[in-house]
């Protein structure tokens, strides 16, 4: 129906378009009933199906009783998503809940092609199929249909990313090129952050805890109905993380913060629904910052904290004008504002977003879709005034963006019930690369309701960033020419800088094996061209007499290919026991222009080993007796051969176990990397250097209160 | 990792017993035969003393064997009968119709041909507080892994059914305006 979360049925636009039922199915198969056929279904039918077993009669337990028993609605998740014809991976409460994750950034180490290295307490560099960088610019990343990655690098700030995970209702994770859709910079994976209708979080919620180096956090959260078509909720949540460990002595990552907001919901008849919500967040997270000095050793690491304030507000009303079409506007806006007190660096920006779409069936076997938007960025970016920009500086400091786009799509039923043709065509205008045309064509064939297979050609683009456009930033420590001159390397962003191209070619195949187990693979290759490289130009005159500076211009000098695998596997040997696992495998082979110096190409072809090739996930989740939860974690992540000094392999373990003494009380231990006293997860990044901070065993305890 | 495989086997071998846990539409089921139990049809409703209870499925099943394993053999004296429908227009002879989710985009319609004397309309499809004030009149939401249900006594009144004191104080409230 649309992209954005309406609340009445909670459809995204991808998965609408890929497929408009998968999500209806998702909330509605339980886990042993057969699937929902259309039309009419024969009792006889189902009696064949079901003979085998059925199991005890649950109806003398009286009502009471019934409704204290935990109905298992969600058991089957991989196998419902056997009708889009894409890589989906569905992170859902339970998964959220059981993974002992605090933080939203470290729930995606479970989805199979994504890429997470905790960089430090309060950075991580998170990327789908390659590329992984703190500043990785190809993933896009929404929260109820808004946008959370900022227009300076086209990335997010995972530290000014923050929401109660319990009142996450799932978060959708697309491996590959979602464009045709959502627009640039959804190359190489979405995720969408789908937060809970405020009809679903009634009554209140209390929780807190601490541990080391988790530190102590707490929150609470109250919901009710104002009248019996709207419903609301607000929250508010603080925390403050210790220090993760250095070599070098201090980590300089300690990290504290709070967030506050609302949401609330109306509808009317099940046919209209408005949203409208807000956050305000605010974070203090310690960081090092550069500062640039004409003496050796010319750049020092400050000790400094990074200042975020963010808020947004956003509207949605979303129509269903008959069974099968419906239509949705939504706006928002959002402020950012961030500042590094000691070196005296910030920016800050305002962001308008209007969103049109609209969804029809045509003749018998056309499911049409079409959308518009427009969004406006007021961006603005401060050189350093701690060393008068000689670190940071920016050609131009003010920025006034402005992002035109359409969309169709036509879901084209070529044999029904079991072959499906998806085309699609996003065009969309913005201030750096002018129109940019990103098309997709998939197909999706279901042999049988258990199997499904699908391919997919793409087009998408990374338009330039902010930074891309206009940095001056001088990070690295200088070299001494014979003369005895001092030269700076300075990254010098340009305004003639294209979009990087992607096309992708991608396939995939899923199987319910059997009521138990379920199969989820797919194969991907993916062709760039105009990636950016920092290429050396002409010595400029330095900031002082016996300095120059060398310019290290970004240019659309590399081309790549990655290519990979992703498998995961889903199975309940029992009702009590749950086993999950994912496998990656991924391979970057990237060309800088064989002009370029030698050591240039080496640097930039380096990020092919930034990226693990392999990685293993595995999770094991009981239901014990007395109302307790047992999960237990193990994770492989390759070697990171791509850095100065490389970043070595690791295996963690991670676990939580949860109590509930009573309905409305939990009590749980949780732990990350269990085994290990620490480790790094990511080597230095190559454009500001800071030390390796390695990632300590974390253990915490926490308890929540339902009223 | 010998010691994960350690714990884990313990873990395995120490607890296999029963959990109070169960899919969704088996837990329904078993409400719907409850309901069965704590609600009281006009004599009008049957033709006969031997004349059977008639609960129909309306839109696709998503029960299975589930209904009538819950249901069992009798509702009381009376042999039980379950009907799978496709249209609201045979649920003419229905003492209790269960709307399925498929047809929660024509709730209202459907609501509308359904509202006659002695009919118990369940459903869990979409909006619950619309379809309590379309003359539905139990309607199932799943809070927390959960199933509650929220009960539009009036509706029921109207049509001529007896709401048991029981079923009323299990009901949840708001959804429906009332209960609790």
């Amino acid at each position: 129906m649309n992209r954005f979360p309406a609340d009445q049925d909670h459809i995204p636009r991808a998965l609408k378009r890929w497929h408009c039922t998968i999500l209806l199915l998702i909330t509605m198969i339980p886990a042993n009933a057969p699937a929902a056929e259309p039309g009419f279904s024969l009792p006889e039918q189902q009696m064949t199906d079901h003979t085998a077993q059925l199991p005890a009669r649950l109806a003398p337990l009286g009502l009471e009783k019934l409704m204290d028993i935990e109905v298992t609605t969600v058991t089957r998740v991989e196998s419902t998503l056997g009708e889009s014809a894409a890589a989906i991976s569905v992170i859902s409460q339970e998964d959220i809940r059981r993974s002992g994750a605090s933080t939203l950034a470290e729930l995606f180490r479970r989805v199979p092609g994504m890429n997470v290295a905790r960089i430090d307490n309060n950075k991580w560099a998170i990327s789908v199929r390659g590329f992984n960088d703190r500043f990785s610019n190809k993933l896009l990343v929404q929260r109820d249909g808004r946008s959370i990655y900022d227009p300076l690098f086209a990335g997010v700030f995972w530290n000014a990313v923050d929401y109660p995970l319990e009142d996450i209702e799932r978060i959708e994770v697309i491996r590959g090129p979602g464009a045709s859709v959502w627009g640039a910079n959804a190359v190489n994976g979405i995720i969408n952050i789908i937060t809970k209708s405020a009809k679903d979080t009634r009554g209140g919620r209390l929780s807190g805890g601490g541990g080391t180096p988790e530190g102590g956090f707490g929150e609470l959260r109250y919901g009710g109905a104002i009248s019996a078509k709207t419903d609301y909720r607000v929250y508010a949540a603080g925390f403050g993380r210790d220090e993760q460990f250095s070599q070098m002595g201090d980590s300089h990552d300690r990290w504290h913060g709070a967030s506050t907001g609302m949401r609330m919901d109306w509808r009317q008849d099940g046919l209209d629904t408005v949203t409208v919500q807000g956050d305000y967040l605010y974070s203090s997270a310690q960081r090092q910052d550069p500062d640039l000095e004409m003496t050796p050793p010319f750049i020092f690491l400050l000790a400094n904290r990074s200042i975020t304030h963010s808020g947004n507000i956003l509207g949605r009303w979303t129509h269903q004008t008959d069974a099968q079409s419906s239509w949705s506007l939504q706006g928002y806006w959002s402020r950012f504002d961030t500042k590094q007190p000691v070196v005296e660096i910030g920016n800050n920006n305002d962001i308008y977003d209007l969103d049109f779409q609209h969804q029809f069936p045509i003749a018998q076997r056309h499911n049409f879709i079409y959308g518009f938007g427009y969004r406006y960025v007021d961006q603005a970016v401060g050189n350093s005034l701690s060393d008068n920009g000689l670190s940071l500086s920016w050609l131009k400091n003010d920025f006034s963006l402005s992002i035109y786009s359409a969309f169709l799509q036509d879901e084209y039923l070529l044999l029904p019930d079991s072959l499906k043709l998806f085309l699609g065509l996003k065009l969309e205008h913005n201030d750096f690369s002018g129109f940019e045309a990103q098309p997709t064509g998939r197909l999706l064939w279901t042999p049988t309701k258990r199997q499904t297979f699908w391919a997919a050609v793409s087009r998408a683009v990374v338009t330039p960033s902010i930074s891309e456009d206009a940095v001056r930033l001088s990070a690295i420590p200088p070299a001494t020419l014979p003369s005895g001159a001092l030269l700076f390397p300075r990254v010098t962003g340009s305004p003639d800088l294209s979009s990087v191209e992607l096309i992708a070619y991608e396939t995939g195949y899923r199987a319910q094996v059997s009521e138990s187990l379920s199969l989820d693979t797919a194969l991907f290759y993916n062709e760039y061209d105009g990636l950016v490289v920092p290429v050396p130009q002409a010595v400029e005159a330095g900031f002082a007499p016996g300095t120059a500076i060398l310019p290290l211009r970004l240019e659309n000098r590399m081309d790549g290919e990655t290519y990979g695998a992703e498998i995961g596997a889903d199975w309940r040997p029992a009702k009590w026991w749950r086993l999950y696992g994912t496998y990656s495998f991924l391979k970057a082979a990237l060309h800088a222009d064989r002009n370029l110096p030698a050591s240039t190409i080496a640097g930039a072809e380096s990020a092919e080993g930034r990226s693990p090739q392999q990685q293993i996930f595995l999770q094991s989740s009981f239901d014990l007796p007395r109302d307790v939860e047992l999960d237990a974690m193990g994770r492989f992540v390759d070697r990171l051969p791509g850095f100065v000094q490389a970043t070595p392999s690791y295996f963690s373990v991670d676990m939580r176990v949860a109590w509930r003494p009573r309905r409305d009380l939990e009590v749980s231990v949780a732990g990350q990397n269990l085994f290990d006293d620490h480790h790094p997860e990511f080597g230095v990044s190559s454009i500001v250097a800071a030390p390796i901070v390695e990632i300590r065993r974390n253990v915490y305890a926490k308890i929540t209160w339902w009223f | 990792m010998r010691r994960i495989a350690a714990v884990m086997g313990m873990l395995l071998l120490g607890y296999t017993t029963a959990y109070a846990e169960a899919t969704e539409y088996q837990v329904k089921a078993a409400m719907l035969a409850n309901f069965a139990i704590f609600v009281d049809w006009p004599p009008t409703a049957f033709s006969t003393a031997g004349s059977p209870f008639v609960a129909c499925v309306l839109g696709d099943d998503p029960f299975g064997r589930l209904l009538e394993h819950e249901l069992g053999e009798r509702v009381g004296s009376r042999p039980v009968e379950i009907r799978y429908l496709k249209k609201a227009d045979a649920a003419a002879e229905c003492h209790m119709v269960f709307i399925s989710r498929s047809e929660q985009h024509q709730l209202k319609p459907v609501l509308a041909s359904l509202r006659k004397t002695g009919t118990l309309i369940v459903s869990d499809a979409g909006d619950i507080s619309g379809f309590c004030r379309n003359g539905g009149m139990i309607g199932f939401v799943t809070e927390r892994g959960k199933v509650r249900f929220d009960l539009n006594a009036n509706a029921a009144a109207k049509a001529g059914l007896k709401i048991d004191s029981k079923l009323k104080r299990v009901s949840g409230s708001t959804e429906c305006g009332e209960g609790r």
